[in-house]
């Protein structure tokens, strides 16, 4: 009946306004650094046999197939994409982003899983005590824990994340610590915590971690900031295409109702 | 008269069904490798002629008469749907005919969805909610190496730093009819077995689209509307007819 037309074409209302709502906050984040876009992917449900495969027609014939209705669609999942962001130059001694794969480290909150979390945000200050953190706050320190100690200038950060500097009364670069990097068998199976973290997952599998360059990991780039990963055009085409589809979803809708209301008046009053 | 209310009636059965089906193909129209289904109606043999096939005589009455309508097994369309270029390399569409394998739950599935991932052991699985592991030619499954890129050329060798790893699974079904949709964008096929394509052609960092066409649909969704409403409308004649003969025929004024 017309009643389950109703009921396929609100499943994909729902699951197309969830893609507006995908593609609102990549363009939302188009600036933000080293953010990395999500895509609604979309699955169809189940199928209502109404005849099976094999029954005997009144004519006698068996029938080769049988007979399904499709009961709508729904949002699969949304799959983040890793791809790479421009990397853009800032000149600042502690921007650093990644070139290739993997993530920071972070230290976070110890109530959030097992209290550490990943980032390609390279955008490092130095906090009271002279650690390296990254984000908002009082930042997420960096896992392991880099100090800078005060007075230090010239600090380079090489490819392999080694940091150096010349520590006051010394004319000498100086090693002062190290950036890790960690990477993932399934970066996709991160979830996502918002500030640009992600975290460890079942689906994720365990962090494998090296220094920048070596097991495949990306190298680390100093001067540099990862951009958003966000195309605004490829956004916007989606977006169109996301409320076409939802208009058409709203006209099977209205001849759905349509037609329940002309078999409600079926009968003379 | 009677036996015509009941003909007005399956058109009007037989259309709110297809309407059913076309909402599916819109729901639809945005899912990955999803296949738009048809809703084929047929004429309906007449009692007469069904009861003759069951063993009873020829009913002389009903010879004539018409049998109505009758929904037709639910066909898959197969056509190609649109590329989709996505940059993500485990993404892959196939151009013309065949169908990636996947196993699910130990039961071979067919699809024609190309998302594919690396799932935490290595194992190269359709990036869904059960994620189903993508079966290669020999129909086993593919085990990656992580940390290196991977490349999927138009054959469907799976590659990693130049080795060749595995070679994906890609099978034909000889008839499309025996196609059944299983949902989460997977179809078993009920008689005969797939059989495997030697040469696939397929597109790596693409998708392939849903194959719903907007404008078909629509125009099928108006088209069953109004046939609908012409259905309805011999039902109201017909019983206007009716209440005509009860009421007025016979009256002595």
């Amino acid at each position: 009946m017309a009643i389950t037309a109703l009921h396929s074409a609100a499943t994909g209302l729902r699951a197309l306004s969830t893609a507006i709502d995908v593609i609102a906050n990549n363009l939302a984040n188009a600036d933000t650094v080293a953010f990395k876009g999500s895509r609604c992917n979309f699955e169809d449900l189940f199928y209502q046999t109404l005849k099976e495969p094999g029954t005997t027609s009144g004519t006698g014939e068996i029938s080769p197939s049988g007979i399904y209705v499709g009961l709508g669609t729904r949002v699969s999942n949304t799959q983040l994409d890793l791809t790479q962001g421009s990397l853009e130059n800032t000149g600042r001694d502690l921007d650093v982003g990644i070139q290739g794969t993997g993530f920071f480290r972070v230290k976070v909150l110890d109530t959030i899983g097992d209290g550490t979390a990943y980032t390609r945000n390279g955008n490092f200050f130095v906090n009271d005590v002279g650690q390296l953190v990254v984000g908002m706050g009082d930042g997420y320190t960096l896992i392991p824990p880099v100090t800078i100690p005060t007075g230090v200038t010239n600090i380079t950060i090489s490819q392999d994340g080694n940091i150096t500097g010349i520590k006051p009364n010394s004319n000498t670069q100086s090693q002062i610590g190290q950036i890790m990097i960690s990477q993932f068998v399934n970066p996709q199976g991160l979830s996502l915590l918002g500030g640009s973290l992600f975290q460890e997952t079942q689906s994720s599998g365990p962090p494998i971690t090296s220094k920048p360059g070596d097991q495949g990991s990306g190298e680390v780039l100093q001067n540099f900031l990862e951009s958003s990963n966000v195309d605004p055009v490829t956004e916007l085409v989606t977006l169109i295409q996301t409320q076409r589809a939802f208009e058409m979803n709203s006209q099977s809708i209205q001849t759905a109702d349509q037609a329940l209301q002309t078999i409600t008046n079926l009968r003379r009053s | 008269m009677i036996y015509g209310l009941y003909l007005s009636a399956t058109g009007v059965l037989a259309n709110t069904y297809r309407q059913d089906v076309i909402a599916n193909n819109i729901a639809n129209s945005e899912t990955i490798g999803f296949k738009r289904d048809l809703a084929l109606l047929q004429d309906r043999a007449n009692p007469g002629q069904e009861n003759m096939a069951a063993g009873a005589s020829m009913d002389q009455a009903m010879q004539n008469m018409p049998g109505g309508m009758l929904a037709t097994p639910t066909l898959v369309d197969t056509s190609q749907g649109d590329f989709q270029p996505t940059g993500n390399p485990l993404d892959v569409a196939i151009q013309g005919d065949g169908y990636f394998a996947v196993n699910a739950n130990g039961q071979m599935r067919l699809t024609r969805n190309g998302q594919f991932v690396m799932d935490s052991q290595g194992r190269l699985a359709l990036f869904d909610g059960n994620g189903p592991d993508v079966l290669d030619s020999k129909q086993a499954p593919i085990f990656l190496q992580p940390g290196i890129p991977v490349t999927i050329s138009d054959d469907g060798t799976v590659s990693q730093n130049g080795n060749v790893v595995a070679k994906l699974g890609v099978f034909n079904v000889p008839d499309p009819a025996d196609l059944k949709k299983e949902g989460n964008t997977l179809m078993s096929v009920q008689q005969r077995a797939p059989v495997l394509t030697a040469t696939p052609t397929l597109r790596d960092q693409f998708l392939e689209r849903s194959n719903v066409d907007p404008a078909t649909e629509l125009t099928s969704l108006m088209d069953s509307q109004r046939q609908l409403e012409a259905n309805a409308n011999m039902i109201r004649t017909q019983d206007e007819t009716l209440d005509k003969l009860i009421s007025d025929v016979g009256k002595v004024s």
